[in-house]
């Protein structure tokens, strides 16, 4: 049985998108990596190799705004929190029509009717008050029970986690 | 998707977007022309960076689309005679080419269909 609100197999074959380039940063493929947390619908942080995140999105099956959840559950993640702002986050609803034809037929089934609200959270690149640059990072590393979310200077080289710290060198074999 | 009784017509295709967005345009201005003239419907461009267009931008996506502080565009809106409107469409944030997809599935939707049937009863 799934949780109400959780999107079915039909659904997320329909909201996948695996491709995409991380835009004006590397422009490397980015990499759709999903994680789960209380709430009933699927998250997805795509975020290029180094870790900048292009956008991350929360989608659940619901008549209901999930904003309030999404930016509640993503500030806890990110340090600071202050960066989870209200403006950053946009609300889609995806009704069916827009989602291929598997995808409307189950929606036009289903009852009660609802579509998939999607709340997308993009932060654009900012200036610290040093003027340099702040892109948006994230780290999946299993320190931490989900993703942790800061900024970070992408011209300073690998962008250091605040939770879990750098990351370890690896050892060097004696000859 | 709500259905409608024969008889009621479209009346006009609206899309709220700004001229600097790469899924408004031109890929969404090209697809609404397409659409409007599919359903004989004239097609309205509201340009929230215009101050005449943006109060009735902000209007339309508030009362009937996806509405947040800095709202998503492009939003595509189906307005019918009886003064319902009906959301067809919000561009995806995960790339340009998935809201073209979007706009594919669209012309090839079922609820598309029904609408071009009502549109010509």
């Amino acid at each position: 049985m799934t949780r109400p609100g959780a999107i079915p197999p039909v659904l997320r074959a329909a909201l996948d998108w695996p491709s995409g380039r991380c835009y004006r940063h590397c422009d490397r493929p980015v990499r759709p990596r999903r994680f789960a947390n209380a709430l009933p619908g699927t998250w997805t942080v795509r975020a290029c190799p180094s870790g900048v995140v292009s956008v991350t999105s929360y989608a659940e099956w619901t008549a209901r705004n999930p904003t309030a959840d999404v930016r509640r559950y993503l500030a806890r993640g990110t340090v600071p929190p202050r960066l989870v702002r209200a403006w950053d986050l946009r609300l889609a609803t995806r009704r069916g029509p827009e989602l291929g034809r598997a995808a409307e037929r189950f929606l036009a089934r289903a009852r009660p009717r609802r579509g998939v609200r999607v709340v997308y959270w993009r932060v654009y690149p900012f200036r610290a008050r040093d003027g340099s640059e702040r892109r948006l990072f994230v780290c999946f590393r299993t320190r931490h029970a989900g993703p942790v979310f800061f900024a970070a200077d992408p011209a300073k080289g690998p962008a250091v986690c605040p939770r879990c710290g750098p990351r370890p060198r690896p050892r060097r074999r004696a000859a | 998707m709500p259905q409608r009784a024969r008889g009621r017509r479209p009346a006009r295709l609206t899309i709220v977007l700004a001229q600097w967005c790469p899924h408004c345009v031109p890929l969404s201005v090209q697809n609404g022309r397409r659409l409007a003239k599919t359903l004989h419907v004239p097609l309205r461009l509201l340009d929230i960076d215009r101050k005449r267009e943006v109060r009735a931008a902000d209007r339309i996506v508030r009362d009937h689309g996806d509405a947040a502080p800095d709202y998503l565009i492009p939003q595509v809106f189906l307005e019918w005679e009886d003064g319902a409107v009906e959301h067809l469409l919000t561009g995806f944030s995960e790339a340009v080419p998935r809201t073209a997809r979007a706009w594919r599935d669209l012309f090839a939707s079922e609820r598309l269909r029904d609408v071009r049937r009502e549109a010509a009863a």
